[in-house]
C-alpha cells in the first residue's frame, strides 16, 4: 500500500485530508455531508492539476423529477453565470440532448420533466465529470457521463455530456444540488498533477 | 486495490507536436491519455492520435468514428482510412478555435495495448471550444489496423502546430 503523504500545495475545505497525489488521480478531498440540500466542497487548492475527476455516487433527491446540477466556486463564491452545456441521455426510448448557453449551472441530467431523477427508494444518479486545467488560464472545459433513473417508470438512462465555463479565474471549489434538496450521496475530488 | 501509474507526461508540446515515443507498457492492460487545455496554432482545425510500434509512428491504417454534439445539432463523423484517429469532428462547424480562451481536452482510453490478437482500440470523449465560439462535446473511438504492440503515442492538429497543454499518460495493470 502506498504511503499517506500530505501534499503541501493543497489546502481543502470540508473533507478529509488528501491521501496521496504522487499518484494518478490521488484524492483531493470528499464530501458526505449535505448541508442546505447540497454537496459542498470549498477551498480545495488545486494549483498545480492539470486535471481532476469527481466522482459522484448515490444520490439521491427530495422530489420526484429533479434536475442534478454543478456549479464551480472561483474564490470562495460560486460562479453563477457563464456555462454552456450540452447533455445527451440514452437509454430504452429514450434518446435526446438538452442544452443551454449563458446558463447559472450545468445540468449532468437532461432538463425538461419527465426526463430528469427520480426519487422512488431506488433512484439515484452516478456520475464522473472530468474538470481539465481547473486553474488554467482558458475556458473551463469538462465533460462527464453517468447514469440514473427516471420517474415513474425506473427507467436507467445514461448521461453524457460537456460543459464549459467562460471564466478564466482558478476555480477552487464544487457544489452539486439539484432542483430539490439532496438526500443522500458523496463527491470525491481526485487530482491528476 | 488496482491504481492507475503515470508512465509518462509533458507539460508542453515540441515542435508542434506532443510526442511520447517508446515507452515501456509491459504489464497494463488499459492506459488513459489526459489531455488538458490544449491550444491549436491555426484556427479550425482538429487534435489527431498517432501510435507508434516498434518505435516508428505509424501515420496509416487507421479508422475511427465520432459523434461532436453542439447547441445546434450532431454530426457523425468518422473516416475508413486515416493517418490518424480524429479526437473530435473533422468537419464544420465542429473544428477548433484558436481565439482567446478557445481550447481542447479529451481523455482517450486504450484497451490492450500490447496485444496482438486484434487490432488496437482507443475510445474517447472531447470537450473544445469550435471556432465559431460554441462549446462541441464529442464521443468517439477508432481503431489502427494492427495486430502489433504499441509502444508510443502523438498528439498532433490535423493542421499547423499545437502550442500548449499538458498530457499525461497513464497505466493500469
Amino acid at each position: 500500500m502506498s504511503p499517506v503523504l500530505v501534499n503541501p500545495y493543497l489546502s481543502f475545505g470540508g473533507g478529509i485530508p488528501p491521501i496521496d497525489l504522487t499518484e494518478p488521480w490521488g484524492e483531493v478531498a470528499r464530501q458526505e455531508t449535505i448541508t442546505a440540500g447540497k454537496l459542498t466542497l470549498s477551498g480545495l487548492g488545486l494549483s498545480g492539476l492539470s486535471c481532476v475527476r469527481l466522482l459522484i455516487n448515490g444520490l439521491k433527491v427530495t422530489t420526484d423529477d429533479s434536475q442534478v446540477l454543478l456549479r464551480y466556486q472561483i474564490n470562495g463564491s460560486d460562479v453563477t453565470t457563464g456555462y454552456e452545456w450540452l447533455t445527451y441521455i440514452i437509454g430504452s426510448g429514450v434518446n435526446t440532448f438538452a442544452t443551454a448557453t449563458g446558463a447559472g449551472e450545468i445540468s449532468l441530467t437532461h432538463s425538461t420533466a419527465t426526463n430528469l431523477l427520480g426519487n422512488d427508494a431506488t433512484e439515484s444518479l452516478n456520475a464522473v465529470v472530468d474538470v481539465h486545467a481547473p486553474t488554467g488560464s482558458q475556458q473551463k472545459l469538462c465533460h462527464y457521463s453517468g447514469e440514473y433513473l427516471l420517474p415513474s417508470n425506473n427507467f436507467r438512462v445514461i448521461p453524457q455530456g460537456a460543459a464549459r465555463l467562460n471564466n478564466a479565474g482558478a476555480i477552487d471549489g464544487f457544489v452539486v444540488y439539484a432542483t430539490s434538496n439532496l438526500t443522500a450521496g458523496t463527491v470525491v475530488v481526485l487530482g491528476l498533477e | 486495490v488496482t491504481t492507475w501509474t503515470s508512465i509518462a507526461s509533458l507539460d508542453a508540446p515540441s515542435a508542434g507536436i506532443f510526442d511520447f515515443p517508446g515507452l515501456t507498457l509491459t504489464g497494463y492492460q488499459v492506459l488513459e491519455i489526459v489531455a488538458s487545455e490544449i491550444i491549436m496554432g491555426t484556427d479550425a482545425t482538429h487534435l489527431c492520435l498517432r501510435y507508434s510500434v516498434a518505435a516508428a509512428v505509424v501515420t496509416a491504417g487507421y479508422r475511427w468514428y465520432n459523434i461532436p454534439l453542439e447547441q445546434a445539432g450532431g454530426s457523425n463523423d468518422g473516416d475508413a482510412s486515416d493517418p490518424f484517429i480524429a479526437l473530435g469532428g473533422n468537419n464544420t462547424p465542429f473544428l477548433i478555435g484558436n481565439a482567446s480562451g478557445e481550447s481542447a481536452s479529451v481523455i482517450v482510453r486504450i484497451d490492450a495495448p500490447l496485444s496482438t490478437a486484434h487490432w488496437r482500440m482507443a475510445s474517447f470523449r472531447a470537450t473544445h471550444v469550435s471556432a465559431d465560439g460554441t462549446v462541441v462535446a464529442t464521443s468517439g473511438g477508432g481503431i489502427l489496423e494492427t495486430t502489433s504492440a504499441l509502444d508510443g503515442f502523438r498528439l498532433l492538429a490535423s493542421s499547423g502546430n499545437l502550442t500548449a497543454g499538458k498530457v499525461r499518460i497513464l497505466g493500469m495493470a
